[in-house]
């Protein structure tokens, strides 16, 4: 289904669920995968190379996953790059601030790998 | 309804003016101010001898003697309520030491807890990906798809499963992040108490669960988020 060519871009400051989230990544047949610890050092990424899928936490410091996706939809170049969030924040007015920011999909902690394929082939086809 | 004054303040001050211009009109205003500080001073000595009369005076209906009495032994229990509060406050943290500080204490068990979840976490994902590595090495050396396949769905169960670590991980900060308020709350009650030094061997301890664990058995509230489901139907509305 994916691009292998096709770069993502994973944030999450808990290493092990970049990993996670990785090796799903690698399973559904994405080759090309970059890291991020937060909204900050996403945005170095973002600025390096072209992204076509940005899969984003939301509790991170100092830049969050909402603050890193606002800043996102403000710039031309970036501001139809898919973004998905992943996160443990399931309240109902986190999914509407996100949705309002412009989030693609949103993917509730825990999730499986099914959850994550679907939302990724709603994202980007 | 509020009557009207009958003359307005420019009024008045005009008023004042033409009778200062003339001999007659200044012996009026002269007149006029005595009378008025010899109204007030009446008025004064009056209420002077009023609360007089009400202070050294029996009280209506009861003993001079027992109110003072009743008010001694209220200021007695305040007394007492102050120095138990600050009693308990000292008991919270006995001094500065981490060993005897509970809260300090609980804070660094649950740093613990991430850390080593974290650590377990890390190993048992080294595991699963060795397990990948292994399927796809069988697979080159004719194991059968079907094991193969049931072996990497195996593996990415235990990828999932890992996650839980993100999440209690998430939540046990949030707690350690309240401890640390609460923390700082009586910090700033101590120095408003002035409760430094105080011997908390005086407060007994309750009778509680012994061990060591009992203060962490209760987990997070789970009740206040929305499933996918919820946030699918969010989305897509």
């Amino acid at each position: 289904m994916p691009s292998s060519q096709l770069n993502v871009l994973v944030v999450d400051d808990f290493q092990s669920m970049r990993r996670i989230i990785k090796n799903l990544l690698e399973q559904i047949g994405f080759t090309q995968i970059f890291e991020a610890e937060d909204g900050k050092s996403a945005l170095a990424e973002l600025s390096k190379r072209e992204f076509g899928l940005i899969i984003s936490d939301w509790n991170m410091a100092p830049m969050t996953g909402l603050e890193l996706l606002r800043n996102i939809r403000g710039q031309d170049k970036l501001k139809s790059l898919p973004f998905i969030m992943i996160t443990a924040e399931s309240k109902t007015d986190n999914v509407v601030a996100a949705k309002e920011a412009g989030v693609d999909n949103y993917i509730v902690k825990p999730f499986n790998a099914a959850t994550l394929k679907s939302k990724i082939e709603a994202v980007i086809g | 309804m509020v009557d009207e004054p009958a003359i307005t303040d420019e009024e008045y001050s005009a008023v004042e003016e033409q009778l200062y211009a003339s001999s007659l009109g200044r012996d009026f205003l002269r007149r006029r101010d005595e009378h008025m500080r010899a109204v007030a001073l009446s008025e004064f000595h009056s209420l002077v001898s009023d609360l007089k009369a009400s202070i050294s005076g029996p009280a209506p209906g009861a003993d001079r003697g027992e109110h003072v009495a009743l008010l001694r032994r209220e200021l007695q229990e305040m007394s007492a309520h102050i120095e138990q509060t600050r009693l308990e406050i000292a008991a919270i943290r006995p001094d500065e030491s981490a060993s005897n500080n509970r809260i300090l204490q609980a804070t660094g068990e649950l740093d613990a807890i991430v850390s080593a979840t974290e650590r377990a976490t890390s190993d048992i994902l080294m595991s699963a990906e060795r397990v990948q590595e292994i399927v796809e090495r069988v697979r080159d050396e004719g194991m059968t798809d079907k094991s193969c396949d049931e072996l990497e769905a195996q593996a990415t169960e235990i990828f999932m499963a890992c996650s839980f670590q993100d999440i209690t991980g998430q939540r046990t900060t949030k707690v350690v992040n309240t401890l640390r308020y609460l923390e700082q709350r009586i910090n700033a009650m101590v120095k408003i108490w002035g409760v430094d030094g105080f011997d908390s061997a005086e407060i007994e301890a309750e009778e509680t669960d012994q061990r060591p664990d009992a203060a962490l058995l209760n987990g997070p509230a789970l009740t206040d988020g929305i499933n996918q489901d919820d946030i699918d139907a969010l989305m897509a509305g």
